[in-house]
């Protein structure tokens, strides 16, 4: 059904969502990265270099639990900021 | 048999002590103690012995063991010969008996099996009972929902979720009443037409559900094939009559593609079977993938069609929509703005976003804001620093990797992704003053530009 949502976007319009998309994401990882001590840094890029799904699942589920949080947090920022830029 | 034993006169031990060590007397008989217990033991046994067989049995061991301490003694009273020849004549004639018994026992086993099914009617009408008062119970169900008011929204809202949830309980065993219950909740609903936000995506999700279900369970059906055949194409087919962004030709096409891969897969024949539910496919290009696939299947092992069978059925599950109520929620959390929000609250402009949002974004003044708005993204977005690895990795983990590029957040976020995804959707048409356009025609009142 999310598919069907951007199938039916004009390609521009799809792009930019799905970018939009994308940056909310890395910046709520990032967010989240920066709050994990240097161990479970190390943890994380040792798993998710890994094929093991379920140990990268695991780590999400016990160490980023408040990315939908920060996910939210940041979709409001990042719209405000857009909101920002002059759009004539 | 016989036990013929001449009492040894000179052997003869006195009459007041016992003829071994431990025995003692018992009206005017010694006796072992140990092999009286043993006779008790047999008794019980033949007590506890439930067939008649069992009790001659039972007799006839208990009377071989009396007449082998009878003959075992080293001499013989008066009453022990009597009670010999008495043991001796019931010993023949147990045997006999036992010896009948065995001869009757083919005609007693056909007997038994007779019995077993008859055991197994039983049981069998039993669950026939059990599955109609289950069925029952849904059609009562179905009843109070038919008597729920929903002269308002509100009521309206309720009704219809009552609706939905009825469907998803019945339909694993809905097959009991060939569907006929499950389609009667259906109409209940296309006359509900309610003003809820996603109601076309769940009935689209349903009427998939529905007819996988319908699909999965097709040998427990009561019905001929043919009628089978023709409940699932007229059950897909009104249900897609209904206008529905949702559901739309397509969908209805690769609904049917997914109904002939799970026949296929159950080894149904294509010819008579099958291929009547093919022929419904309007897309030629779902119908020929349909074809193909199912000549594929032909190919595989029962291991590798088990397998198939359970990821097609499950394909359907898989994507569930969050409940309306959680994205509205969402949306306050995000901070939409009224504009979303009212679009949001209004299913008919939300589904002619989609259906007139192609149309609206060729307008050249559109055209130019989305220009303007796509550099605005790019400045706002640019990323600062440098991304670690592993936050690129964990990203395309929980997009679902790099098959499903375009599915966004499905592994682990699915609900929050689902709301943000559309959100961003609104937020991007309400920028370009989409949104106006469409809440203008909406009352009317085309906005201009």
């Amino acid at each position: 059904m999310q598919q069907k949502i951007l199938n039916n976007l004009p390609p521009e319009i799809k792009n930019t969502v799905l970018q939009l998309h994308d940056t909310i994401l890395k910046r709520s990882l990032m967010q989240a990265y920066k709050n994990l001590d240097n161990d479970k840094k190390a943890m994380m890029a040792e798993i998710f270099n890994s094929n093991d799904d379920e140990q990268k699942s695991d780590f999400l589920h016990n160490y980023l639990g408040d990315l939908q949080d920060i996910i939210t947090k940041e979709t409001k920022k990042i719209t405000e900021e857009i909101k920002k830029e002059p759009i004539s | 048999m016989g036990f013929e034993q001449t009492p040894n006169i000179s052997n003869q031990p006195s009459k007041e002590q016992p003829p071994y060590p431990g025995w003692v007397l018992k009206n005017g008989i010694w006796r072992n103690p140990l092999e009286e217990e043993s006779t008790e033991s047999i008794d019980q046994s033949k007590k506890d012995s439930n067939t008649e067989e069992q009790k001659n049995d039972d007799e006839l061991r208990l009377t071989e063991k009396e007449l082998r301490k009878i003959s075992d003694k080293e001499y013989l009273n008066p009453d022990d010969l009597q009670k010999k020849k008495d043991l001796e004549i019931k010993y023949s004639t147990l045997d006999k008996e036992t010896k009948e018994t065995e001869k009757r026992e083919p005609e007693k086993e056909k007997k038994e099996k007779e019995n077993e099914g008859e055991n197994k009617k039983v049981e069998k009408k039993a669950e026939k009972e059990k599955e109609k008062e289950i069925t029952k119970r849904y059609y009562d169900e179905l009843e109070k929902i038919k008597q729920m008011p929903d002269n308002t929204g509100k009521l309206k809202k309720e009704k219809v979720e009552k609706c939905f949830e009825l469907i998803t309980d019945w339909k694993d065993i809905a097959y009991l009443d060939n569907y006929k219950g499950i389609q009667n909740i259906f109409s209940e609903l296309n006359k509900s037409k309610p003003s809820i936000f996603l109601y076309g995506l769940k009935k689209a999700e349903t009427i998939d559900e529905v007819a996988i279900a319908m699909a999965s369970d097709y040998e427990k059906w009561d019905l001929e094939d043919k009628k089978k055949l023709k409940t699932i194409k007229s059950f897909v087919n009104k249900q897609s009559e209904e206008r529905n962004f949702w559901y739309e030709p397509d969908d209805r096409d690769k609904t049917f593609k997914d109904i002939a891969q799970i026949l296929s897969l159950k080894d149904i024949p294509f010819k008579g079977s099958v291929d009547v539910i093919v022929e419904d496919i309007k897309n030629p290009n779902i119908k020929s993938e349909a074809i193909a696939k199912i000549f594929e299947i032909k190919k595989e092992t029962i291991e590798e069609k088990k397998k198939l069978l359970k990821e097609t059925k499950e394909k359907t599950t898989k994507e569930k929509i969050p409940d309306g109520e959680k994205i509205k929620e969402q949306f306050e959390k995000i901070g939409a703005s009224p504009e979303i929000m009212k679009i949001f609250e209004n299913p008919e402009s939300l589904s002619r976003l989609f259906t007139k949002g192609s149309e609206i974004l060729k307008n050249p003044e559109i055209q130019k804001k989305i220009q303007e708005l796509q550099t605005a993204i790019e400045k706002a977005t640019k990323e600062k620093g440098i991304i670690p690895d592993s936050i690129t990795k964990a990203a395309e983990f929980i997009k679902g990797g790099k098959k499903e590029k375009e599915s966004p957040w499905k592994t682990s976020f699915g609900a929050i992704g689902w709301s943000i995804l559309l959100f961003l959707v609104l937020f991007v048409l309400a920028e370009l003053k989409g949104i106006d356009y469409l809440s203008g025609q909406a009352t009317g009142k085309k906005k201009e530009k």
